[in-house]
């Protein structure tokens, strides 16, 4: 199984981020895991990764999993100030957006934003992150 | 010898004789000269009585107030004396000589040279015959003549006429005639009567009533009159007694066959002779009609008077109230009797009596009704309220306003009403959403807790199986169960309260809808092996997501009511229904029980046991809002144990009934 170097979740629940880690573990794609609790932490923590020497404790996400429904900021309008990063903080970079929300308009919505790229339901299934990582990396 | 003796005596004798005789002659002759002489003066005498006579006859004649004329056998005038010239105005020798025929009444002539012809050829000597003739001014006289034949021996000579001017006679005949056709004829019932009978009875009295004349004329006619009528016709022939005439005076009268018909009397009494002279009228129907009338006015009146709008009446030429109801005194607070004859100046401040005379003129120049949706009008004791009036013209039969009819209804409490109606209906409205937005929102927010609850749960019992014990594994069992059951519900309850959200009608592809639902549906269509076949599906005005939703549900619904052991076949089909098309899903499933039809597309009503058929009872109502919103209609034909098809329509034109709420998570 082929394996990506950090996967960031961006969510509020840590009851979420907890069962995530438990599957991205299971399914053995990734050993680095780190989480936003927020978009404004994200962006930050994206900012971070692309300073120097910031590697080890920022490392740069390859893979992205973004809640829509946080505080601060909130999916939706995270996408919105990661569109204005600079592109070489996003390089590479693949956000999935992991959600409760069946709402399709959700999904029509954020696949408006370019820099996203896929629209998924929670919860995150191991199948489906041998999916994502198979087709993107 | 004897001869000569005898010559010679008779020679003396014959002296003696021839003397004697011509003394005798002589005698003779003095006696008839003097008979002559006698008779000569006789004659003169007579000629002079004669001509005395004649000139006294003639004296008689001209002097006459009896016409007369002469003529000869072929009838033409040889005499006619001065009265006949007067009567027919000719003079003397415009008469004589002259046929006297020709001056017959020309309609006459032929009846009357018949009648003379007759009279004559049967040897009639006089004879006495009326007609008329035309007198030189062209006047029709009627006269009568007797005629006298004038006879030589056998022969008739002339004719003698003595004429009578019956002008004046013949037109009093006529004129009594006249009265007596009228008296005959008349529809009315005439009489001549006395105090306690009728003396003479037209021949209509017979024919209404019923009876003989004798019946009627012996009887007292009070025995006639209805027992109710009688005192009152007593006091009538009281007043009548009085020399006082009746007028218009009503009884009733029994007919022969014992039914009463209604009379209406005018009486002239006679005070010397006290005799009335009466004719009556049967008003028996008038009477019916009048009745009628009376009871339609009634019956309209009550309408009009008991409507609980105000009705009022203006005259069309100086705009004055002429009827106003019950509904109409109380709005305004003033009596009919205050309201009569007066206008909206007496009682509405000028701005308003200008505004209703403004209308009014406008509906009887315009001859058509108008609605007047509002207008304040203020009254004595309510305050200002506000009518709604309907002004109609009544027209006489050339089209000239006679009229305004006023309609009003007082809609001040109404409006208020409806302001509270609205406001309420705003204000549930808005609960409407705020609900719908909780169900929304709260449904959303359930979800995320539950999916957690079930995540771990799912966690802790892949942690413990094998390990755990029976009873614990079967508890971890029903916890994943129910959370999954509960997931399930808040999904659908989330797509219900999500029906006419921010939804647009755009042209969509029924067929594109179906390919994207089946794909969607791929692993459970896959797992139950079901045959979808649809027809061509038809492009139309609607919302995709609602659509597809709408399919999804009916879809999955025949996937999961299929029977046991039995694949699922379904069938789409479509109608084209000129405005609309008709849509059906036929399935090959359990069906469904008749009594269950109706309460099919009501809310969390499931017709089987979860156990056997998982479901929220969601799914059908989601399909009802869905359609509702379309404009359009479903439901269910089935027999139980063979399957169901679905019906539905949508209409190929259409436009959103309601907008939804925008809806945006928090």
């Amino acid at each position: 199984m082929k394996k990506i170097n950090c996967i960031l979740l961006i969510d509020d629940n840590p009851a979420d981020n907890e069962y995530h880690k438990i599957i991205i573990t299971e399914a053995n794609v990734c050993n680095n895991i780190q989480i936003a609790i927020d978009g404004r932490k994200a962006i930050d923590y994206i900012m971070k990764s692309g300073e120097p020497n910031q590697s080890s404790t920022f490392p740069k996400p390859d893979l992205i999993y973004l809640d829509i429904n946080m505080p601060q900021m909130n999916g939706f309008e995270f996408l919105e100030e990661y569109h204005r990063l600079d592109e070489r903080l996003k390089a590479k970079i693949v956000i999935i957006m992991l959600t409760t929300s069946l709402n399709p308009d959700d999904k029509i919505r954020a696949m408006s934003y370019k820099e996203l790229t896929e629209f998924e339901n929670k919860p995150l299934t191991v199948e489906m992150l041998h999916e994502t990582v198979e087709k993107y990396f | 010898m004897a001869s000569f003796q005898n010559i010679s005596i008779r020679n003396k004798l014959t002296a003696i004789i021839r003397n004697r005789a011509i003394k005798e002659l002589s005698q003779l002759n003095e006696q008839l000269e003097q008979r002559v002489k006698e008779c000569k003066a006789n004659l003169t005498k007579t000629q002079a009585a004669l001509q005395l006579s004649q000139e006294k006859y003639h004296k008689i004649v001209e002097q006459t107030d009896i016409a007369l004329y002469s003529s000869d056998y072929k009838e033409y005038l040889t005499y006619v004396n001065a009265v006949f010239k007067k009567l027919s105005g000719y003079t003397e020798n415009e008469l004589v000589g002259k046929l006297f025929l020709e001056i017959i009444a020309p309609d006459w002539k032929e009846k009357v040279t018949k009648f003379y012809k007759e009279q004559f050829d049967n040897k009639v000597q006089e004879s006495l015959f009326s007609f008329p003739i035309i007198t030189k001014s062209g006047e029709k006289k009627w006269i009568e003549q007797t005629v006298t034949q004038l006879k030589e021996g056998d022969l008739i000579a002339g004719l003698n006429a003595i004429v009578r001017d019956i002008t004046e006679r013949i037109k009093t005949e006529e004129k009594l005639k006249e009265y007596q056709y009228f008296f005959n004829n008349s529809h009315d019932l005439i009489t001549i009567a006395n105090e306690s009978h009728f003396e003479i009875i037209n021949p209509n009295f017979r024919k209404v009533l019923g009876y003989s004349e004798k019946e009627l004329l012996e009887k007292r006619f009070m025995d006639f009159i209805h027992p109710d009528d009688v005192n009152t016709t007593l006091l009538e022939i009281e007043k009548l007694r009085t020399g006082v005439e009746s007028l218009n005076f009503r009884n009733r009268y029994r007919r022969k066959d014992g039914s009463y018909l209604l009379f209406e009397w005018n009486v002239t009494p006679d005070p010397i002779t006290g005799k009335f002279y009466a004719s009556a009228r049967d008003i028996t129907d008038r009477k019916k009609a009048e009745n009628k009338l009376i009871e339609s006015e009634h019956f309209l009146n009550s309408i009009i008077e008991n409507i609980p709008n105000m009705i009022f009446v203006k005259d069309a030429k100086d705009l004055r109230f002429v009827r106003f109801n019950k509904a109409g005194e109380d709005l305004l607070g003033y009596s009919k009797a205050d309201l009569m004859g007066k206008n909206d100046y007496d009682f509405f401040p000028k701005t308003e009596a200008d505004f209703f005379t403004t209308k009014d003129k406008e509906v009887l120049e315009s001859g058509k009704l108008l609605e007047i949706e509002e207008e304040p009008i203020h009254t004595r004791y309510k305050g200002d309220r506000i009518v709604e009036t309907k002004k109609i013209p009544i027209l006489d039969g050339h089209g000239h306003p006679l009229y305004l009819l006023g309609i009003s209804n007082d809609i001040t409490d109404l409006k208020k009403l409806l302001a509270e109606l609205k406001q309420k209906s705003e204000e549930l409205a808005n609960t409407n959403k705020e609900l719908e937005q909780f169900v929304y929102v709260a449904s959303h927010d359930l979800q995320e807790p539950l999916r957690t609850i079930s995540n771990f749960v799912v966690l802790l019992k892949k942690k413990y199986s094998g390990t755990a014990d029976t009873a614990t594994a079967q508890y971890l069992q029903f916890v994943v169960d129910a959370a999954t059951r509960m997931q399930n519900l808040i999904k659908d309850l989330l797509d219900l309260s999500r029906v006419g959200k921010n939804v647009v009608f755009i042209e969509v592809d029924c067929n594109e809808v179906l390919t994207e639902v089946i794909a969607d549906m791929e692993a459970s269509i896959k797992e139950s092996n079901a045959k979808i076949t649809a027809a061509k599906l038809p492009v139309l005005k609607g919302n995709t997501r609602e659509l597809k939703q709408l399919f999804q549900n009916l879809i999955s619904n025949a996937i999961k009511f299929h029977k046991k052991n039995v694949i699922p076949e379904i069938n789409i089909t479509v109608e084209d229904k000129n405005t609309e098309y008709l849509f059906a899903i036929k399935d090959n499933g359990i069906g469904i029980e008749e009594q269950s039809i109706n309460k099919l597309f009501v809310i969390f009503h499931r017709l089987n046991t979860s156990t056997e058929y998982p479901g929220t009872g969601i799914g059908l109502a989601t399909c009802k809002k869905i359609v509702d919103l379309h404009n359009g209609k479903i439901w269910i034909e089935s027999k139980f144990g063979e399957g169901s098809t679905f019906y539905f329509t949508l209409p190929k034109e259409n436009n959103l009934k309601h907008n939804g709420t925008q809806t945006t998570l928090k």
